[in-house]
């Protein structure tokens, strides 16, 4: 199998001219299937759904944390601080606080790639780009997970 | 050959390698100031430049001091970043800073008064670019919880760190090289430029209050986060902060006794960087060494040949006849040229280049004046020394003209930029030069009153 086998659909996403709040709502109203779901993280693509980064619930964190805090500081936060810098940043733009460098595969990469990309580096999602370089799934650790669980056993034992 | 007459000791010719060596120079500035490549890469190139074309053989270059690296400036600058850098994780800056929030009592501007004197005493006990890495943090810290604007306390700290560093050896670059190369002692400097800087932050701390004093306004629920703040949960490690105070106060205590003892100031900083890498049982010193910040020490390194190239061909003597022809020998008019033209210049140039250049100009001045003497009796002339201070107080104060001015000004910069609240180099400049002219205008009238009225 290949990655373009077990991707799934990108059907939302976020623009790198959005704030920071309003990608949180597109965030948290996420739909899969029919369902309300909200996601973690979501691919930030221009007009020709080109990969430019992606924003996860880290970044959003990590956006808020002041940068001045270090490990000698961050007990002289005070409650209310983390409430109040929400409010402050809300209007940061997705561009400039996005993960820029982002792993992809191509969409004939072999799952053994994706494996190894996923564990090398950690991640939990892995775009899928077709020729022209533009994103036309998304794969999830869990499904390169769920192809070698297909593998173990056969469909009536999954079932089962 | 119109300048090959004048003095007895003047033996230079403007030669190929005067040429070669002198458009060296002037690419080595000209490029450090449009900030095109890394100084510190055009520092080692023109170093390099200067050895290949033979201009100095590598012996003058690193063996000699008259042309080459000033070790014991690069000695000093290695251990007293190696000994802070051990500080550093005990979390004492911290706790000082948040205890000096608390100590203004949770009000803004006490609070930016506090910070001032606190950054100008480390400054000048440690060094300013350290002193504003570590206090910073917390002053952004504090102005978020009092919900004021950040960027008068960043600005204040860079302005209160080049004027403290001002007052000791150590406290900033110039004088540690100024120092050096007039073999002054730690105590020199405490009785010649500490009482003037105490002045000066007399009036520095009344220009903030004219300033900012009425800006910054908090309400009393935020001051009580201040002192809220428990400052001994910055401390990480005790045992290691008791070894650290220890040494620095070793350290201390030895500048204040090196010129009795007939050590150098680099001898007792390395004493203490060796003894407290020691009392830390550390396993891995890489770390500690790796943090030193060796851009600049090459910087220095590169900088004292590619000045010693043009020492040797002898520009700076050619420099320093035309400075005594516009003062005509007057030495109070050249002490009050040094110190108002080191200070604009100190404003646009980085100061260590100017200083390097400075300090072999000021020593051929005073050959050219003093030509039967030599040796300390030359350097400690009683008419020499108020140039020498005129020097160390121009280049560092100096150091607050211009956002680029001094490297504390550049690290208050870049972490603005970081708050998504730039400042920008003009809005630097208009707080920063206006204290510059005031803190050298009140210079001015102590070096006049000091030693060319009291002649104390």
């Amino acid at each position: 199998m290949k990655a373009k086998d077990i991707m799934e659909p990108v059907k939302e996403y976020l623009s790198p001219d959005d704030t920071l709040k309003e990608a949180v709502n597109k965030m948290r109203v996420c739909r899969k299937d029919d369902k309300r779901v909200g996601v973690k993280g979501m691919l930030v693509l221009d007009k020709d759904r080109r990969l430019l980064g992606i924003l996860s619930i880290k970044d959003i964190l990590h956006t808020i944390v002041p940068f001045y805090l270090s490990s000698t500081l961050s007990e002289f936060t005070w409650d209310g601080m983390l409430e109040n810098m929400a409010g402050k940043y809300a209007d940061r733009l997705i561009k400039d606080i996005m993960t820029k460098e982002i792993i992809s595969v191509p969409e004939n990469a072999p799952l053994m790639e994706c494996a190894d990309f996923v564990v090398r580096h950690n991640l939990q999602r892995l775009p899928v780009l077709n020729e022209q370089n533009q994103v036309i799934g998304i794969i999830y650790i869990r499904d390169i997970y769920y192809a070698l669980v297909k593998t173990l056993f056969d469909e009536k034992e999954v079932c089962e | 050959m119109p300048h090959g007459t004048e003095g007895a000791s003047v033996t230079f010719v403007m030669d190929t390698s005067f040429w070669t060596a002198t458009v060296i120079f002037l690419l080595a500035y000209a490029l450090i100031i449009s900030e095109k490549v890394h100084k510190t890469v055009i520092a080692i190139f023109g170093a390099a430049l200067m050895l290949v074309l033979k201009i100095l053989h590598q012996h003058e270059a690193f063996h000699m001091e008259e042309y080459g690296v000033d070790w014991n400036v690069i000695f000093l600058l290695i251990s007293m970043m190696v000994i802070i850098n051990l500080m550093r994780p005990t979390g004492i800056f911290e706790y000082i800073a948040v205890k000096s929030a608390k100590a203004g009592k949770g009000d803004p501007f006490r609070i930016m008064v506090v910070f001032a004197i606190v950054t100008a005493v480390l400054s000048a006990l440690l060094d300013n670019v350290t002193t504003v890495l570590l206090i910073t943090p917390v002053t952004l810290l504090i102005a978020d919880a009092l919900d004021v604007d950040p960027i008068p306390y960043l600005i204040s700290c860079a302005l209160a760190s080049n004027i403290g560093g001002t007052a000791t050896l150590i406290g900033d670059p110039p004088n540690i090289m100024i120092a050096s190369k007039a073999r002054l002692n730690f105590m020199d400097f405490i009785y010649h430029l500490t009482p003037v800087v105490l002045v000066l932050m007399v009036f520095y701390i009344l220009a903030i209050k004219i300033i900012w004093g009425k800006k910054l306004v908090t309400r009393d629920e935020l001051k009580a986060r201040i002192m809220s703040m428990n400052e001994k949960e910055a401390i990480k490690d005790p045992v290691m902060l008791k070894k650290s105070l220890f040494v620095l106060g070793v350290v201390l205590t030895g500048f204040v006794f090196h010129g009795m003892l007939h050590f150098q100031p680099a001898t007792v900083a390395l004493f203490g960087a060796g003894l407290l890498l020691l009392l830390s049982n550390t396993h891995e010193p890489h770390h500690v060494l790796a943090e030193v910040e060796w851009p600049t020490i090459f910087f220095f390194m590169g900088l004292f040949i590619i000045v010693g190239g043009v020492v040797k061909v002898g520009l700076i003597k050619w420099m320093s006849l035309e400075v005594l022809k516009i003062t005509q020998g007057n030495l109070f008019a050249t002490s009050m040229v040094v110190m108002w033209f080191s200070a604009f210049a100190s404003a646009i140039v980085d100061n260590i280049p100017y200083v390097a250049t400075m300090n072999p100009l000021i020593i051929d001045m005073a050959k050219q004046l003093w030509p039967d003497f030599s040796g300390l009796q030359l350097l400690h002339h009683v008419d020499l020394m108020p140039l020498w201070w005129s020097l160390a107080l121009g280049a560092c104060l100096g150091g607050n003209g211009s956002a680029i001015g001094a490297s504390a000004n550049v690290i208050v910069v870049g972490m603005s930029e970081k708050t998504g609240k730039r400042i920008s180099f003009m809005k630097f400049v208009a707080y920063g030069m206006p204290i510059m002219v005031m803190t050298v205008a009140v210079s001015t009238v102590y070096v006049w009153v000091r030693y060319y009225i009291l002649k104390i």
